[in-house]
């Protein structure tokens, strides 16, 4: 310790010396009553909706509902310490977040309070957690790709730098590790990265975190808790304190990856604010603002224009549908909202198909544009592909006898299914991909066993790495060349191919 | 029937509201009459009463007495003491079954009057007792800046060490030594804070 107490103690006499005598002129309000995370407040007269305000013991709350006689506020903090006829002070502010570097690396709460036991959070920043978004003369189209890592998403539904894209699905099938490899996937990219927890068990959560930290992905990334145990106007606010640390590296010019896990559990901490609020109920007794609720924050989402500097906030929504049931409320509210989704199924699942993505009805809007040039042109097609194999997969099922070209058809959908299956915390570098994905259309795996489809992919991206690494960096440095992997006399192309040919022959021979 | 004084101290918006809705037609009547003061006046007599008398309250509230005994009741009870508008509407309140609404009726007749006669209630707080020279001049020196008629009513608080505190609706004037102390401590408190973030690389290099 260097500090001394005599330090410490000039400043605070300095401090009363120079202390300036002021009449403190504040508006005022006395509680009515509290419970459940909420106060209803008389007097108040001159507050402003969203403002925040002050209770005994420097609780924070937000003026939340404005009534003629009274004014509900959320309390974010621990609402059993206040009490009835506590007087209720007027911040005149709106509620901040701290931003900036200092958060990166962090696992804090939703008003920026850490929870990591790293020490304090020292911020120089503060943003307000409520923004307008970003206007149209703000932004641009999205154009780069964010790549995931995961092959079937950033072959067949593509993200770019400024997409919404949800990932949608019934619990336990894998949304969450969809999120977690593509943050882990943003290692060396130089894009920050956020995790939004909402409702989440907090032992689910210290496993991601866990994750992340094996992964070395916390280096770059911020988790926001706001844990299952948490009050509801902590889950409520979470997501927009996590865009508004988001927007901070955004209007730097900087990218960033934001996972909202989950909105569903969000929409029900809303739903019960505003039922304590005695707001009317609307369907599914959510209330009628529950689509701006999700709107205003994942409008947040922005490729900014060249003249902004360009940054970026790509977000990855998640909600969890009850046994498959997208056309509830909360789902269609926020598939329409988001830039297209991600839908993962249990009986792929447990199939064994991870990611258990259902590539018809999965879609990205706006991907093709953001997609890297060589993927598209190997995975044009894909998705549809996928989509009839699945369906010709069902109608072969009844055991009739095929003809040769449905039978091929049939043979190189079972591979492809094979070769789209990946590894969790796994995500593959984008040139990797292309290959793989490249071998299975272009009919080189149409020879190898179904069984053996996994094994081939890893010996011979081995193979690649070890003794082809040449190849490997021209089709790296390719990559964005509109003709590379389209046209066969394209170098590139050529290349490819014949390493393929090659690892092939060597491959057939040592199972053989 | 028995619901002794609890409910007139406890706030409540409802009633708070109907008083609103009851006070404006008193006050139109008044209007039209001339006599809003002696209204308000005998209002406030009323709610004083009522106030010390729990159980006249609790028969006047009740549902299961007849409106009948009650009207006979309040003709007993206000009959030549009070004007004839009064005594009206004190029969109208009860025959609604809103006598419960007494108090914050006469509450927003009163701030309504306040109102219209471009009238504020001050409330101020002082540590000590003081006299009626301090009250005085602080009413006229807030009537200047206010720019309306500031009625100054007195308070005692021995929590707040010293100096003065003013409420006037929802806005409060605080110049008490308490504020100021809490003010001075939180200044200081940030400021160490500060220095210490500042200098927070001597921390780190001697770790």
């Amino acid at each position: 310790m260097k500090f001394s107490a005599d330090e410490i103690a000039s400043v605070i006499q300095q401090e009363i010396e120079q202390y300036d005598r002021q009449i403190d002129v504040r508006e005022v309000g006395t509680v009515l009553e509290v419970g459940d995370g909420i106060a209803r407040v008389h007097g108040l007269t001159g507050v402003a909706a969203g403002e925040m305000v002050e209770f005994p013991g420097g609780i924070i709350g937000l003026a939340f509902n404005l009534e003629e006689n009274s004014v509900g506020i959320i309390i974010l903090g621990d609402y059993l310490k206040i009490n009835e006829g506590d007087e209720v002070k007027a911040l005149k502010s709106l509620l901040s977040v701290p931003v900036g570097d200092a958060v990166k690396g962090r696992v804090i709460d939703p008003l920026g309070n850490p929870l990591d036991g790293k020490g304090p959070i020292n911020a120089s920043d503060t943003r307000p957690i409520e923004i307008i978004a970003p206007g149209v003369a703000q932004r641009q189209p999205v154009s780069e790709p964010m790549q995931t890592g995961i092959k079937a998403v950033d072959a067949m539904t593509p993200i770019g730098r400024g997409q919404r894209e949800l990932i949608i699905g019934d619990r336990k099938t894998g949304k969450t590790a969809i999120a977690i490899d593509a943050i882990i996937n943003q290692k060396e990219t130089g894009v920050k990265c956020f995790y939004v927890a909402v409702g989440q068990k907090d032992s689910s959560v210290a496993g991601v975190i866990n994750v992340l930290e094996e992964k070395g992905a916390m280096e770059y990334t911020t988790v926001v808790v706001a844990g299952a145990s948490t009050p509801a106007p902590l889950q409520y606010i979470a997501p927009y304190a996590g865009t508004a640390m988001a927007e901070h590296f955004m209007w730097q010019g900087q990218h960033c990856l934001i996972v909202y896990d989950d909105l569903s559990k969000q929409a029900v901490a809303y739903r019960e604010l505003s039922l304590l609020m005695r707001r009317p109920p609307g369907r599914e007794a959510y209330p009628g603002d529950v689509f701006y609720c999700h709107s205003r924050l994942l409008e947040r989402s922005a490729k900014l224009s060249d003249k902004l500097g360009g940054g970026s906030i790509t977000s990855l929504p998640i909600i969890e549908t009850l046994e498959g049931e997208v056309s509830a409320y909360i789902p269609t509210n926020v598939i329409s909202i988001t830039d297209g989704q991600i839908y993962v199924q249990p009986d792929l699942f447990f199939k064994g198909v991870r990611p258990a993505m259902n590539a018809g009805i999965s879609v990205s809007r706006v991907g093709g544009a953001a997609q890297v040039k060589a993927m598209k042109n190997v995975a044009g097609g894909l998705r549809l592909d996928l989509a009839s194999f699945r369906e010709l997969e069902a109608f072969a099922q009844l055991g009739t006898d095929l003809d040769a070209a449905t039978q091929s058809r049939l043979d190189r959908g079972y591979r492809m299914v094979e070769l789209l299956k990946q590894g969790q915390y796994k995500p593959l570098h984008v040139a990797d991909q292309i290959m793989v994905i490249y071998a299975g259309t272009a009919g080189f795996l149409d020879k190898v066993p179904v069984e053996q489809v996994g094994r081939w992919e890893e010996e011979f991206l081995r193979f690649i790495h070890d003794k082809k690494s040449d190849v490997w960096q021209l089709l790296d440095a390719e990559k964005n060349d509109g003709d590379a992997m389209k046209k066969p006399d394209h170098a590139t192309t050529k290349a490819v191919r014949e390493v393929i040919e090659e690892f092939n022959n060597s491959f057939n021979t040592s199972f053989r | 029937m028995d619901d002794n004084g609890k409910a007139a101290s406890v706030f409540d918006t409802d009633r708070q509201h109907l008083g609103d809705v009851y006070a404006k037609a008193l006050l139109s009547i008044g209007e039209k009459t001339g006599s809003i003061d002696e209204l308000i006046d005998e209002l406030q007599s009323l709610v004083s009463v009522v106030a010390d008398q729990p159980k006249l309250r609790a028969m006047l509230e009740s549902p299961r007495v007849k409106f009948a005994d009650k009207q006979s009741i309040i003709d007993k009870m206000l009959q030549g003491r009070a004007t004839k508008t009064f005594v009206n509407f004190i029969k109208v309140l009860t025959r609604k079954g809103r006598f419960d609404c007494l108090a914050a009726v006469a509450a927003a007749a009163q701030e309504m009057n306040d109102e219209r006669a471009g009238r504020l209630r001050a409330t101020m707080t002082t540590a000590e007792q003081v006299d009626d020279s301090v009250k005085n001049r602080v009413a006229s020196r807030l009537s200047q800046v206010l720019g309306k008629t500031v009625l100054v009513r007195s308070q005692v608080d021995p929590q707040i060490i010293g100096g003065l505190m003013i409420r006037i609706g929802d806005t409060v004037y605080d110049a008490s030594i308490q504020n100021q102390l809490k003010q001075v401590r939180s200044a200081a408190i940030d400021r160490a804070n500060q220095e210490i973030r500042g200098a927070i690389d001597r921390f780190a290099l001697e770790a």
